[in-house]
């Protein structure tokens, strides 16, 4: 597919068919990775490939009680943030936030790629390893994957350092950077339902 | 373009023809930067624009300047990292880090983009880095060439600095990078990346 086209179609999908990805697919997704830019060439990065279903369920149960807990913190704001619908509707919705709900899907993807930067080479490992995961993204959209990058359940340290335990990278060189369910979409979120502030919007000339 | 192929020939500008950049094509690759994911979807970024020669001149200068800390104050690392080079161009290279020379390109890149994330917002940072990088690649599928840097804003009060003169002064904005942007006048090797096994960690 033509790039910008290709960008403009890719959406965080959530939704996998039941369905094994071939290696070779894995592997140019992470190829696709390393051509990021990083800072000084340091490639400070690691990408763990997860198909074992335990360590999925692990890394799931932390992000969902994570998510809930993020998001408990701020109900207040979130009934306000939806005010807009009706009570019976609003109090559902947020519930599946509070609740960590929203985020119990990560262990239905048949892999799950977590993202480390190496954050003792340079401070700027975080950036370089986003470049990374973008990388990854549009690459696993060009297959014919979905994936989304996930990490709001991860948001306090302290889960990232479970996670960091399930897949033995529990020493402080490491940050988690994303944790990404890849699969064959079994949902097609419309790309005109895309929410983007107009890009003048983004934009400040100067 | 085709993604793979953008991704493997996109290498890092800095050297740029003098020849501004069309307001179409910077709205363009801003445009496929928004597309990025971003947390939340509350679009953490603003991307600062400029062609204003002073204030160009001026952001360069505090980049320069930073380099210039940088390299010298780590210049036996670079040695290390280099040695493979023969004695003569090691030097000639060491010189142009420790001197600043190789940052001159943020004064002589007709535009450069200064994307600021909101960290009001959580994981605005990773939000706009994964913006750059759809930023960068539609810059090359464009015939465009750019370098995202970060040397200037490395210290945190030239960081505030090169906010202030930007107009964003506020805290809760920071540089997620100072990217230069123009017309490629050089067609540099790519950097070297470790095999792809090496990287990867199957569980
Ligand atoms: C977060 C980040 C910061 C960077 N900072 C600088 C910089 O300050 N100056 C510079 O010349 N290049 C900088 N770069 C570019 C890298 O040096 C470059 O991406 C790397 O050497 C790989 O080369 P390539 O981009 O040509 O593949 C930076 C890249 C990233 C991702
Ligand atoms: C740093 C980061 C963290 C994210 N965390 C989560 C998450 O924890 N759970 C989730 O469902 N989506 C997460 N997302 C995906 C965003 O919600 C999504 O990108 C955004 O709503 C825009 O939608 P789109 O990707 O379909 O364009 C995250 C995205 C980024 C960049």
């Amino acid at each position: 597919m033509e790039l910008l086209e290709l960008m403009k179609s890719r959406r965080s999908i959530r939704k996998y068919q039941n369905k094994e990805v071939e290696k070779e697919k894995i592997q140019k997704i992470i190829e696709a990775a390393i051509w990021a830019p990083n800072a000084e060439n340091d490639q400070p990065w690691k990408f763990i490939v997860i198909r074992d279903q335990h360590k999925m369920d692990l890394i799931q149960d932390v992000s969902v009680k994570g998510a809930a807990d993020f998001f408990f913190a701020q109900k207040e704001h979130l009934m306000e943030k939806f005010k807009g619908l009706d009570l019976e509707r609003r109090k559902k919705l947020v519930l599946q936030f509070t609740s960590g709900e929203f985020f119990a899907f990560i262990n239905t993807a048949p892999v799950l790629i977590v993202v480390l930067a190496e954050i003792d080479k340079t401070p700027y490992a975080i950036p370089s390893a986003s470049a990374a995961c973008q990388n990854m993204l549009l690459m696993a959209h060009e297959l014919g994957l979905g994936a989304v990058w996930t990490v709001i359940g991860a948001v306090d340290n302290t889960n990232r350092e479970k996670v960091k335990k399930i897949i033995g990278f529990d020493n402080p060189k490491w940050d988690v950077v994303a944790i990404v369910p890849l699969g064959y979409p079994a949902e097609s979120p419309s790309v005109k339902g895309r929410m983007r502030k107009p890009v003048e919007d983004a934009i400040d000339w100067q | 373009m085709e993604l793979f192929e953008a991704i493997k020939t996109r290498k890092s500008i800095r050297k740029f023809k003098d020849k501004p950049v069309e307001k179409e094509k910077i709205i363009k690759i801003i445009e496929a930067a928004t597309l990025a994911p971003n947390s939340e979807n509350k679009q953490p970024w603003k991307f600062v624009v400029v062609q204003d020669k002073d204030k160009k001149k001026e952001i360069a200068k505090i980049s320069i300047l930073g380099g210039i800390k940088r390299y010298t104050s780590i210049k036996d690392e670079l040695n290390e990292k280099f040695k493979a080079m023969e004695d003569e161009n090691r030097k000639k290279l060491l010189d142009r880090f420790v001197s600043g020379e190789l940052f001159h390109f943020l004064l002589e890149c007709p535009v450069q983009v200064v994307v600021l994330a909101d960290n009001n917002i959580i994981y605005a940072v990773h939000s706009c880095s994964a913006a750059i990088q759809n930023l960068s690649l539609a810059a090359h599928a464009l015939g465009l060439g750019s370098c995202w840097t970060m040397i200037g804003s490395i210290n945190s009060k030239n960081e505030k600095k090169i906010r202030k003169l930007v107009g964003y002064p506020e805290d809760n904005w920071k540089i997620a990078g100072v990217l230069a942007l123009g017309y490629p006048d050089q067609d540099p090797n790519p950097r070297k990346r470790k095999p792809v096994e090496e990287v990867i960690d199957w569980q």
